[in-house]
């Protein structure tokens, strides 16, 4: 352990820190997610990264992609209330989604800000003639999903896992070729005991300072 | 979903907007439900999902089991859920790698009614390449097996 942490000191050395950025979502103030999302920031204050943090519900995240937008979603144009979002992804090489799972996959909220935010020209551009999406994120290098499931494995598994889906599939053919994916996720939330959270929450401390620290 | 609504949403009165109590009578009488959307990112569009988040709260769309505390279907009278979608990726990649929204409404929901309803896709793949008459055919297409629906 300390011969592998000398050995990161010595390869980040001269390099500037890593740049997270942390999106989380989730309406209530209190629970399993706010209680992660505070989580994974506190530990990161604690390393030498840079963060940047959106709560989308706290942003007033607006998810609905517009007729306006729809009509010009392969222009490379990005509207005034989106620069800041599209300014964060394309600065981070971490990326990290911190939501409940809603019948099997991300929340609208957060499937919002995929639609509207991951548009042409920032996430990808479709070159006259082309008929597949080139891949405009190289800066992002590792995707972090923290999320939770209120039923188990097994049904999660039958519903398809979307989710993890969208994240490592989707959103991933658009970044680095040798993004990095990390899926922190507890199962079972609806039946959990107050242990199994507590012990879920230390493990994200350890998970993310194992990674950054 | 607000905050108001997360925090109603184990509780007695789950629904607070009158919008989505209309929509919430409207799927209790349905025997099938139809959604057409076009494929984002593999999964359905943030509205719809929203929907599904706020339609389907606890007591529509499924209840909890009184003494395991599980998740238990509640749309039983749905017979039928059809999904009418288009997608940016060719076939074979939805198939293969991802097909969120499909997952999402053939197996998510479809829990939530039971294993006897039965779901149907009609999908157009591959959009951004497809020619009209790829289209036409589509739209034909669905069009036969709405008038077919029993």
């Amino acid at each position: 352990m300390a011969q592998s942490r000398f050995i990161r000191l010595l390869t980040r050395f001269g390099s500037t820190p890593q740049r997270v950025l942390v999106i989380s979502c989730h309406p209530s103030a209190e629970g399993l997610i706010p209680a992660a999302r505070q989580r994974i920031l506190g530990s990161l204050d604690s390393c030498d990264v840079d963060v940047r943090h959106t709560d989308l519900y706290s942003d007033g995240f607006k998810p609905e992609l517009t007729a306006e937008e729809h009509r010009h979603h392969t222009d490379p144009v990005v509207s005034d209330d989106l620069m800041r979002y599209t300014r964060d992804l394309t600065w981070c090489d971490t990326l990290v989604l911190v939501y409940p799972t809603w019948w099997s996959t991300q929340p609208a909220m957060l499937k919002g800000w995929i639609d509207r935010v991951w548009a042409a020209g920032v996430a990808w551009e479709l070159p006259n003639g082309a008929d597949r999406l080139v891949p405009r994120l190289q800066n992002v290098r590792r995707i972090i999903v923290v999320t939770s499931h209120g039923s188990n494995k097994w049904i999660n598994s039958f519903q398809g896992e979307g989710g993890k889906r969208v994240a490592f599939r989707s959103l991933r053919s658009m970044c680095n070729r040798r993004t990095r994916c990390h899926w922190w996720a507890l199962y079972g939330v609806d039946t959990s005991s107050e242990q199994t959270r507590r012990a879920w929450l230390e493990q994200l401390d350890e998970r993310t300072i194992g990674l950054f620290g | 979903m607000s905050p108001e609504e997360r925090a109603a949403y184990h509780g007695e009165q789950p629904v607070l907007d009158p919008m989505v109590a209309e929509h919430i009578e409207a799927v209790r009488s349905a025997e099938i439900i139809v959604f057409v959307y076009p494929t984002w990112w593999s999964g359905l569009p943030a509205m719809l999902k929203g929907w599904l988040e706020r339609v389907l709260v606890p007591g529509v769309g499924f209840r909890f089991d009184e003494t395991s505390g599980k998740v238990r279907p509640n749309l039983t009278q749905v017979r039928r859920l059809i999904g009418v979608s288009t997608y940016g990726s060719p076939r074979w990649y939805v198939k293969l790698a991802v097909d969120t929204g499909r997952r999402t409404i053939t197996r998510a929901l479809r829990l939530a009614c039971g294993l006897r309803t039965r779901p149907s896709w009609y999908a157009l793949y591959a959009i951004d390449s497809s020619t009209d008459v790829d289209r036409t055919l589509f739209a034909d297409r669905v069009e036969r097996a709405m008038k077919e629906l029993r």
